[in-house]
């Protein structure tokens, strides 16, 4: 079951993301330990079929957390929920370790909130005001720490978090999630050995062998698949223990069977990777100088087994997604170095759309091109997400191609998301001073030639970012708290999300 | 009395496939105290054309025939020798890398102090005064200080200010920014444009000011030049090129115009992009250069090549069909 919000589904859910980079350890005399913090605390939803926008000064961790949604860095902390497969579909072990030891993982969770609830308690009682903020602070990394072990339990067993004894709950979940696993492994073996057998076919060569193979596994899925349900049916009863509790439907109403990214190991995340593409922004060191056109497109297409090797039907195949990327036929056997920028930015695109991925990170997709080659590719992407339903998030500095093409922007700063709302409720009513700092920094083409605002200053760094607020350095409206306390990401508006003490527009 | 004058000028380079016309008849000028904006894609030689005045030309690169009058002398006849007494003293140029443009080896003071030494003739004591001045004219803050640092202690922004102080040294005629800030952030893009309208205004120097960034031109030019193909397609006073109720314009430039989303663009409505792709330098087409890729294009295009011819006082154009809305395919 996909998540619904506000009636348009999540494919990708962020919760308090963060992506730290290690720079120095700390030794005897300096005891500190210095990170890049890249991407600090992001929460947002990618909904199915929008371009979701991301636009920041360079440094500021866009392209980070690009890369980081696709686990392309180890996740440093937070959940990334991927909605566009079930988990029976990848059955990831994570689960299994969740079910195998429920006992300990709700221990933690209850020491957790009873710490959180000591550092609230402490943090209301004091009143000396920087005193305060610190263990606001502190109060607050504790909660989000209680709040994520929650949701990493109750979405996968729901309303049986309300038992106190969970030694035969685990017991059944676990046994189930087993075979659960084996009928996955199944699956896997009947769509290699199909492809098998259509390589076979293209040589001539006899296939009864691995027919019969499929045919007694397909029998032996049917066997697993019975076992399955006959759990199923004994988690249902077991379940009605519990049904009076009044917590029950509280938390079986958090069930959710979203595939924790951030917790897949390398193979299980492979796998996903054909869901989830990534087109960069440099066409020139982006492709195997090497291999051929369509070595490079094919070259996913066999890795994921989606066709057999030396068959017609994958060439037609390759060469219908170059038609659809604006590549002629007759460049199949081309090497990279033969094509101009933007040819060679297709052939990434079509690297990305031939394995009909779900979700696809542009990062600076058109920021190496020139003016006239943009649009054209601009337009190519546009025309893609409709002909094969996808989603984007489109990662770049240039706030007039992120409101070209964008639903929703997100706006970045030294690692945190501080705006984010619909495309024209940013453009027209930005609440947050960065957002308004950086519109009125671009110079326009209209003949009366705008006054450009100058924002003072250079970004921080981002191993050492400013206390409180990361913006109050270079913020005109700075005041006393903005340099303690670090503002909260609040929905101001309906779908309109900022983080900021001293929020602009807010009577519109 | 124009200050700098580029008539007719062809620049060559010789490689083994043959010679690349990289510059090919450019002709513009530069008012004493204004900018002229050169716009132009990738290979469209308007670096070259910018480096052919000074002659920063690589090895195999000449200055085939035209002239380059500026303060009334031909620099097209002048010895590369004789070059350097001009270079950072009269004419001095702004790089679009701040980063590999200064010297990583040495400290900024000693980078900065080399055109008061050289060219004034300065101690070193009284030069290294002179580079205080020149980095506060800049507003970078603790000029002492940074003066004693490497450039890999700078950030983007402030490296950038300082080839604009030494840019600046010996308050030249003429600065030759060449994309200065296209490899800086937006808001560290609006603090420098914003210094050198200050500093111009401060000093009167003439600016040549090259970018493939319109808005860039809009914020900068008094006037702009378009560059297509080593050729001007396009030339005109600023406010003419951006004004919408305009007669007339080129089918490039209103490609160029059109073909970007800007802030203002309508959302859904399909960008009019620019087919295809710039022609290989060694590869041109016969006719109008841009013909290949115009949507107007007649067989005449194709076959003839449009001089550059006025249309509108201080407004030349080069194309058959200079005027918007009764072009041949419209």
């Amino acid at each position: 079951m996909p998540k619904i919000k506000d009636g348009k589904k999540v494919l990708i859910r962020v919760e308090n993301l963060k992506q730290y980079f290690p720079v120095k350890k700390g030794t005897f005399f300096s005891p500190e330990h210095l990170f890049v913090r890249a991407n600090e605390d992001i929460t947002l939803d990618i909904y199915e079929g929008e371009t979701f926008g991301l636009v920041g000064e360079s440094g500021c961790g866009k392209s980070t957390l690009g890369r980081t949604l696709l686990q392309l860095y180890d996740q440093t902390d937070g959940r990334t929920l991927y909605y566009g497969r079930s988990i029976e579909d990848i059955a990831p072990k994570y689960v299994l370790e969740t079910y195998k030891n429920l006992d300990r993982e709700v221990k933690e969770l209850h020491q957790l909130r009873r710490k959180e609830n000591e550092d609230r308690e402490n943090y209301e009682k004091l009143a000396d005001e920087s005193e305060k903020y610190k263990a606001l602070e502190k109060y607050r990394e504790i909660e989000k720490k209680a709040r994520n072990k929650y949701l990493d339990i109750v979405e996968l067993i729901g309303g049986f978090l309300v038992a106190d004894d969970f030694s035969e709950i685990s017991k059944v979940l676990t046994s189930q999630y087993e075979v659960k696993i084996q009928a996955k492994e199944i699956r896997d073996k009947i769509r290699e050995l199909m492809i098998k057998v259509e390589e076979k076919k293209a040589k001539g060569k006899s296939t009864d062998s691995d027919n019969e193979n499929i045919d007694k596994l397909r029998k032996e899925l049917e066997n697993k698949d019975k076992i399955i349900a006959d759990y199923e049916t004994e988690i249902i009863n077991l379940k009605t223990k519990y049904k009076d509790h009044p917590d029950f439907e509280k938390y079986e109403s958090k069930r959710d069977d979203g595939i924790n990214l951030a917790k897949l190991d390398e193979e299980e995340m492979r796998k996903l990777r054909k869901d989830l593409q990534l087109i960069f922004q440099d066409p020139y060191s982006s492709l195997n100088p090497r291999l051929t056109v369509g070595q490079i497109i094919s070259e996913g297409l066999f890795a994921h087994n989606m066709f057999p090797k030396n068959s017609e039907q994958t060439q037609e195949y390759i060469l219908s997604t170059m038609e659809k990327c604006g590549l002629a036929p007759y460049f199949v056997h081309r090497y990279p170095h033969q094509f101009s920028g933007g040819q060679r930015q297709r052939i990434g695109i079509a690297r990305s759309v031939a394995l009909s991925p779900k979700f696809i990170v542009c990062d600076e997709a058109v920021s190496a091109l020139d003016v006239s080659i943009q649009s054209q590719i601009i337009n190519l992407l546009i025309d893609l997400k409709e002909q094969e339903n996808l989603t984007y998030l489109f990662i770049s500095h240039d706030l007039s191609v992120i409101r070209y093409i964008s639903d929703r922007v997100g706006v970045m700063y030294l690692g945190n998301i501080v705006e984010l709302a619909d495309t024209e409720e940013i453009f027209e009513n930005m609440m947050h001073p960065y957002t308004e700092a950086l519109l009125s920094a671009i110079p326009t083409t209209d003949a009366e030639g705008t006054k450009i605002e100058v924002l003072e200053g250079d970004i921080p760094s981002p191993i050492k970012p400013p206390t409180g607020c990361k913006f109050h350095t270079r913020c005109k409206y700075a005041t006393e708290i903005c340099s303690q306390v670090q503002p909260q990401f609040e929905e101001a508006r309906p779908g309109h999300f900022v983080a900021c003490h001293h929020k602009l527009n807010q009577n519109n | 009395m124009a200050l700098l004058e580029i008539r007719d000028l062809h620049t060559f380079f010789k490689t083994k496939r043959g010679i690349v016309k990289a510059v090919n008849g450019v002709t513009y000028s530069i008012d004493q105290g204004r900018t002229l904006g050169l716009v132009g894609e990738s290979g469209s030689g308007k670096s070259v054309s910018a480096m052919s005045i000074i002659k920063l030309l690589d090895g195999n690169g000449y200055i085939e025939s035209g002239k380059i009058i500026f303060d009334g002398k031909n620099l097209a006849d002048v010895p590369i020798r004789e070059m350097t007494h001009i270079r950072g003293n009269d004419i001095s140029v702004i790089f679009q890398e701040p980063m590999t443009s200064l010297n990583p080896v040495f400290t900024i003071e000693r980078q900065v102090a080399e055109p008061f030494i050289i060219h004034q003739k300065m101690n070193k004591k009284q030069a290294n005064k002179e580079v205080v001045n020149m980095l506060s004219l800049v507003k970078i803050p603790n000029p002492e200080s940074v003066a004693k640092q490497y450039p890999h202690q700078l950030s983007g922004g402030m490296r950038q200010r300082v080839m604009i102080a030494m840019a600046l040294a010996c308050m030249p005629k003429l600065l030759i920014a060449d994309e200065p800030t296209t490899a800086l952030d937006v808001t560290i893009q609006a603090q420098i444009l914003k210094l050198m309208n200050d500093l111009k205004a401060q000093i009167g120097t003439s600016i040549l000011f090259i970018t493939h960034d319109l808005g860039v031109i809009n914020q900068m030019a008094d006037d702009v030049a378009v560059m297509y193909c080593g050729q001007v397609v396009e030339k005109a006073p600023r406010k003419t090129i951006f004004a919408d109720i305009s007669k007339y314009m080129h089918p490039y430039t209103e490609g160029l115009m059109y073909s970007i989303p800007r802030l203002d663009t309508e959302k859904g409505k399909r960008l009019e992009a620019i087919p295809g792709s710039v022609p290989h330098p060694l590869d041109l087409p016969v006719g109008c250069k841009f013909a290949p890729r115009c949507k107007y294009a007649t067989d005449k295009c194709k076959n003839e090549e449009p001089e550059l011819h006025t249309v509108e006082s201080d407004h030349q154009i080069r194309c058959f069909y200079p005027q918007k809305g009764v072009r041949a395919n419209a």
